[in-house]
């Protein structure tokens, strides 16, 4: 079979469309050009929302967690922990359920005890106010209950004592030094800083949660830092990576680009259908071309795959255009910031678009695939065509 | 001389019961320049078509340099096309999106043929079309038509040229000189041609005449 020579006439019975098989090879290709250009973007903007999410996620929260039932060997544990080569830093934590009060607003938090000098990693986040010796609260929280750097407010434990007056929480007054955001929702709305001596003081030593916050030097290789701390702290230690914790938000989203694109891909279908409509225009228009080149020794099958390429390459270059626009259209979209949306709600002020090799991957092979099994028919009834007939009806 | 083409009691019926052949036995020696003329619906395309391995005979046997082709697939069909004979059409049916020497190419390139941009030029030049090379077949004459669908068939080197009614579409005076070029292909070039036409003042050219009427062969 001679390709060369089935491409040149495929390349050539293309861009010699005239009257209305011109028009229906244009909007054929304008199909496949828009369905993939919109199954690109719509992909970009979802795997780029995952992952600014995860940069977001990544750069705000502590990439494992490691908790403890019981303080004992607690410093053995840091020392543990700190001896991984993959580990950057790691600090303790005690966590404790309290309720915050001022004047006549009162939330429910986590109040989060860090050690003096790691508070210091805290300090990338601070927007108002300074580290200080009070408490720091999330914005979100600061907001809603209109505190502010040098506010007075209450904490109050349910960790109380029994009196003969029955069950008495207890209650201090705190100064707010400052006000710090994350971006999280779980840390700007729900949490507490304050300094481990000061909250181990208040609450007591029992009813809280030991832990360890490790930030890694590869956040991807949270799953395997995890494995090799799970061996070396042993069955006490709770160890969940940052994975671990996102995953249902993470399987969601992933389910829901799986979703969209399916319906989008239904779009690509769609527009291959035009190629089919135009290669019958194309087998009816070039049938005279048919008998002649069939009588000059052109196999069957070779008018087959005359007309198989011809769907192939519309669609090739439809696919082909749509893919460089929608690059064109994600670099605007990311230089623009085009796609915008509610920050306190989605953790960023706009969605950038963010291209995955496995979607551009199957989105192009199944566009071209698509193409390639919608000039089937066409290309099977002009193969079948019969010269005679052909020559007798002329 | 052995048959360049030869059959043996053809028959061709038509699904609607036309009787196109009915029995029809011809041999057509190698290098013999043979007319098959007849009346409109005498068989003679029918015959044409047979001969060239488009269409099947309903009974009967065809052979072309030796070789039985109505046993042949139809991927053998189109190779023996390919290597041995050349088809002429009355519509010089040339490809109306490629130019007068891509008309040539496609054919070439398609046997495979050496140097075949080479040989186009010489055959065009042969054919007095060497000004029209770029030309798209409808910026031309019929007669110059008929000579790039001629210069087509010579660029696989046939053995045997078929030609149906290749001169219908022509007035005497181009008529004539396509057939001089026929006379000139047959003598230089050994080539066998058989030519169906229903034009008498044509016949002289010929060496011998075969008559088909009601789908029979008459002399």
């Amino acid at each position: 079979m001679n390709i060369r020579l089935l491409l040149k006439l495929s390349f050539r019975y293309i861009v010699a469309s005239r009257g209305s098989t011109l028009l229906v090879s244009f909007i054929a290709f304008l199909g496949v050009l828009l369905s993939v250009m919109a199954v690109l973007l719509t992909m970009g903007v979802f795997a780029g929302f995952q992952h600014a999410l995860k940069e977001k996620i990544l750069s705000t929260s502590p990439h494992i967690i490691v908790s403890l039932p019981i303080a004992d060997g607690f410093e053995d544990y840091e020392k543990r922990i700190g001896s991984l080569k993959d580990v950057q830093r790691e600090y303790p934590v005690v966590i404790y359920q309290a309720i915050l009060s001022k004047s006549s607003s009162v939330q429910s938090v986590s109040v989060k005890g860090i050690r003096h000098k790691d508070m210091v990693y805290k300090k990338a986040f601070l927007v108002e106010g300074s580290l200080g010796n009070g408490l720091l609260v999330g914005k979100g929280l600061a907001d809603i209950m209109n505190i502010k750097p040098g506010d007075a407010v209450l904490l109050i434990s349910p960790m109380g004592r029994r009196t003969p007056f029955g069950f008495l929480p207890k209650v201090k007054e705190f100064t707010v030094s400052g006000i710090f955001q994350t971006g999280t929702f779980d840390q700007d709305y729900l949490t507490v800083l304050m300094s481990m001596s000061e909250a181990l003081d208040f609450f007591g030593g029992q009813w809280q949660l030991y832990g360890f916050e490790v930030f890694l030097k590869d956040p991807y290789r949270a799953q395997d830092v995890k494995r090799e701390l799970e061996e070396k702290l042993g069955d006490y230690a709770i160890v969940r990576s940052w994975i671990d914790l996102n995953k249902p938000l993470f399987n969601a989203l992933q389910l829901e680009k799986v979703g969209i694109f399916f319906v989008l891909l239904l779009m690509v279908i769609v527009s291959s259908f035009n190629i089919t409509s135009m290669l019958f225009m194309k087998v009816r228009e070039k049938m005279k071309d048919i008998a002649v080149l069939r009588t000059f020794g052109l196999k069957r099958r070779e008018v087959f795959f005359l007309f198989v390429l011809q769907g192939i390459i519309l669609g090739g270059v439809g696919m082909l255009s749509g893919f460089l626009l929608s690059m064109l259209g994600g670099y605007m979209i990311n230089e623009y910031r085009l796609v915008r949306v509610p920050a306190d709600v989605y953790l960023m002020d706009h969605i950038p678009v963010f291209f995955e090799v496995s979607d551009l991957v199957i989105t192009l092979a199944g566009a071209l695939f698509l193409s390639m099994l919608s000039s089937l028919l066409p290309a099977h009834r002009a193969s079948k065509t019969s010269v005679v007939e052909i020559l007798r009806n002329e | 001389m052995s048959e360049a083409i030869k059959t043996q009691d053809l028959w061709k019926v038509y699904p609607n019961g036309t009787k196109a052949l009915r029995g029809v036995n011809i041999s057509v020696k190698e290098g013999e320049f043979c007319g098959l003329m007849g009346p409109s619906g005498s068989g003679k395309s029918t015959l044409l078509h047979i001969m060239a391995g488009l269409d099947h005979p309903t009974d009967g046997k065809v052979w072309v340099l030796g070789e039985e082709i109505d046993k042949m697939s139809e991927d053998q069909l189109a190779e023996f096309r390919m290597r041995n004979i050349a088809f002429v059409f009355q519509f010089y049916y040339l490809l109306e999106d490629f130019n007068v020497l891509e008309n040539l190419l496609i054919v070439g390139q398609m046997a495979n043929v050496k140097d075949s941009q080479k040989k186009a030029m010489e055959l065009l030049e042969f054919l007095r079309l060497s000004d029209r090379v770029k030309h798209k077949p409808s910026q031309l004459s019929g007669g110059e038509q008929q000579r790039v669908a001629l210069g087509r068939a010579l660029m696989l080197e046939p053995k045997v040229i078929l030609a149906d009614e290749p001169t219908g579409n022509l007035d005497l005076e181009e008529a004539i000189k396509i057939f001089e070029l026929f006379r000139t292909l047959n003598r230089d070039k050994k080539i066998t041609l058989l030519v169906a036409t229903h034009n008498v003042e044509l016949s002289k050219f010929f060496g011998r005449v075969l008559k088909l009427r009601d789908g029979l062969i008459e002399s």
